[in-house]
């Protein structure tokens, strides 16, 4: 029987979770003068580990830096049944959680986002609107170090990037000429990546190994964004501590937390608020871990809606050939150029909806992503392999597209009835299918981006749609609203049925955009954290 | 540039077989020398084994046993009837391969280094699009969002 120990501290607050909204949180609830632990499964990871600098990155990304657990395996990483879902979650168990392997592109949503419903009558409006949400994405784009160029017209005015835009490279150029040439919209990619040093992160030297963490530190990742300012300020941070309930008390309150350490002890932790923070797949597997004679279906899921609306952004790609050497491996990887020329809806597309486009370095030699080949077996070897290569390397970039898929219930995060983790929990089972709606917009988007190549003067294209290994994006599983009958939070992340229990990631996306959504994730939980510290003395704590 | 420590599951004879192999995967044409020319059955394999999930090692020892005595044509149409074993051979013969300096040198490629002109040029100056119009035409083109609804 394991021991359980009880930790003498009680916490103002306790989060569950040190990546990307739970670094936030610690940041300003420690700056504010609360008294915070952070509780994370895994631990920190050393920029001298990250294996962009050396000779045999590419190989090293294939398996102990790929960002599927499935694949990594990991110490810190937990399993994921998958035999159901037609895409694989991507994420990394640690300080910083998935910052550290993201490619930091730094988009905000537009308006149209939060009024789904208002402007294209399907799905629900958010409860709040851009507008909400417009100062907070200007404070933690400071504090991303966010690398962009004021004036989009995607966007509404003024936003202004606090840094300069990295280079957009020769690839961002010739993608941009084909972009004039059609009349469509491009811009500078905005990077939470450093173009001079800013909050602790260096300049970025162009690497371009961003998707296997960052050597040089300049890519932003909350463990050097966040966590120092949090730990000047006595913020607590336990790392392997992987949680496994969220007891409740007589009253209905959460009273804090039940981890297991990495030799296999229980400790508890108690706190007067608890903040959620594992994003869309770790927050509702552990609510429904948290099952009591209260919630027997698992915590704060009186709606029924925990693990439900699971969102995941499917993505295609099309990579285009050039003549012209384009010293395409150079970074960031990170983004050149994005464009939302089919970011709104237009019903007369066939489908609602839409993507944005962003332009990417293809990498070394192996590829950027080299499960995206699948030719024929003759093109792959023998004189062929060096012909075909000549001709793609250092002149390719691909077109990635982010599709806008729609919340249908039926696309869940449950727990698997037979897989565990390393500590006997049960792991998450991800249910998930295309749809219908998202295949037309693919094949709408996969058209245009090639007509995008062919404008730049691409001499050759191949389209790679609806690929696995992209489920980056992991949002609407612990949905906000105002009706507890329909959602599990409210605006300020406060779940409906706890009072004392907050959840300020991407799970609690109502829409999920079509665009990388760790803008809004950062943004959202500044907005709840900053809400919770001005109404602390009327928050009802667990005693 | 420091050895690999030589990897003692395949053994010599594995690795002669691994070269006739490698050498129909990456033979020398189009100006690109040939896989044995650069030591791939040797360092570069150790150093791509290394590099790779250890499930590649075990994976090619078997693949390198069964076909092994044959020539290396007859020896390339057996690892041909089955995709996993094909598709690991040519991961771990390109993934050697291409870790070469004489190969990148070849392809133009200096690596995932450090780019020199950034700290230069590029962040201090106005960028080309800025001068050239090409971004003063997406502006122009005025703003293509929809805005939050009154009401």
């Amino acid at each position: 029987m394991a021991t359980v120990n009880a930790d003498g501290d009680k916490y103002d607050v306790l989060i569950v979770g040190a990546g990307a909204s739970g670094s936030v949180a610690a940041k300003h609830l420690s700056e504010a003068g609360f008294s915070v632990v952070c509780l994370e499964q895994g631990g920190y990871t050393a920029s001298s580990d990250f294996p962009g600098a050396d000779l045999e990155w590419e190989l090293k990304a294939q398996r102990t830096w790929h960002p599927n657990p499935n694949v990594r395996g990991r110490a810190d990483d937990y399993p994921c049944d998958v035999s159901d879902s037609d895409v694989n979650p991507l994420m990394w168990s640690g300080v910083g959680g998935s910052t550290i392997l993201w490619a930091a592109h730094w988009v905000r949503f537009l308006p149209s986002d939060f009024r789904v419903r208002s402007l294209d009558g399907i799905c629900d409006d958010w409860p709040f609107t851009y507008e909400d949400l417009e100062p907070y994405y200007r404070r933690v784009e400071n504090e991303f170090a966010v690398s962009g160029l004021e004036g989009d017209p995607a966007y509404p005015a003024p936003y202004r990037p606090p840094l300069p835009p990295l280079p957009i490279g020769k690839i961002g150029h010739r993608a941009s000429q084909g972009m004039d040439k059609l009349g469509w919209h491009w811009w500078p990619g905005p990077n939470a990546i450093a173009s001079q040093p800013h909050n602790g992160l260096h300049r970025c030297t162009l690497r371009g190994t961003c998707l296997t963490g960052c050597p040089d530190g300049a890519k932003a990742s909350t463990d050097r964004t966040h966590w120092p300012h949090a730990l000047r300020n006595h913020a607590r941070l336990v790392t392997g501590a992987r949680v496994r309930e969220l007891p409740v008390d007589a009253q209905g309150r959460v009273t804090g937390a039940v981890y297991v350490d990495r030799q296999g002890n229980e400790h508890q932790v108690k706190a007067g608020v608890t903040i959620v923070a594992g994003n869309g797949v770790g927050t509702p597997r552990l609510l429904q871990m948290s099952t009591s004679e209260r919630f027997p279906d698992g915590l704060a899921n009186s709606s029924g809606l925990v693990g439900k609306n699971l969102m995941m952004h499917p993505y295609a790609a099309v990579v285009g050939q050039y003549d012209d050497p384009l010293d395409s491996w150079v970074g960031p990887a990170g983004q050149a150029i994005q464009s939302m020329q089919f970011y709104e809806t237009d019903e007369s597309r066939g489908f609602g909806r839409g993507a944005k486009w962003q332009v990417m370095p293809s990498g070394g030699p192996m590829g950027l992503r080299a499960g995206y080949s699948g030719g024929a077996n003759e093109e792959r070897y023998g004189p062929n392999l060096h012909k075909n290569l000549a001709e793609s390397f250092g002149h390719s970039f691909e077109w990635g597209l982010i599709a806008e898929d729609l919340p249908e219930e039926t696309n869940q995060v449950s727990l698997d009835p037979d897989l565990t983790d390393s500590d006997g929990l049960p792991a998450p089972k991800i249910t998930y299918k295309n749809s219908q709606n998202t295949r037309a917009m693919l094949d709408y988007h996969l058209a245009r981006a090639t007509e995008a190549h062919e404008a730049a003067g691409a001499k050759r294209t191949v389209a790679t749609s609806l690929m696995r290994d992209c489920g980056w994006h992991l949002m609407g599983t612990a949905r906000m609203g105002e009706d507890p009958a329909t959602s599990v939070t409210d605006q300020w992340g406060r779940t409906h049925d706890v009072p004392n229990l907050f959840i300020i990631d991407g799970s609690t996306f109502v829409t999920c955009a079509g665009a990388n959504p760790t803008a809004t994730i950062a943004a959202v939980a500044l907005r709840c954290v900053d809400h919770l510290i001005a109404e602390a003395k009327n928050q009802e704590a667990a005693s | 540039m420091t050895r690999s420590r030589a990897n003692p599951a395949i053994d010599a004879g594995m690795r002669q077989t691994l070269a006739g192999l490698a050498d129909l995967i990456v033979p020398a044409a189009e100006d690109m020398p040939a896989a044995t020319e650069v030591d791939v059955p040797g360092e570069w394999l150790d150093r791509a084994l290394a590099a790779m999930p250890a499930e590649a090692e075990s994976g090619l020892a078997k693949l390198l046993t069964d076909v092994g005595g044959q020539n290396a044509d007859t020896a390339l149409q057996q690892v041909q009837t089955s995709e996993e074993d094909f598709n690991l051979l040519l991961a771990v013969v390109t993934g050697a391969y291409y870790l070469h300096p004489v190969v990148r040198d070849r392809l133009g490629y200096p690596g995932q280094t450090p780019h020199a002109l950034l700290a230069d040029a590029d962040v201090s100056e106005t960028p080309s699009y800025l001068v050239d119009g090409r971004l003063q035409r997406v502006k122009d083109r005025g703003p293509i969002f929809r805005p939050t609804p009154t009401a």
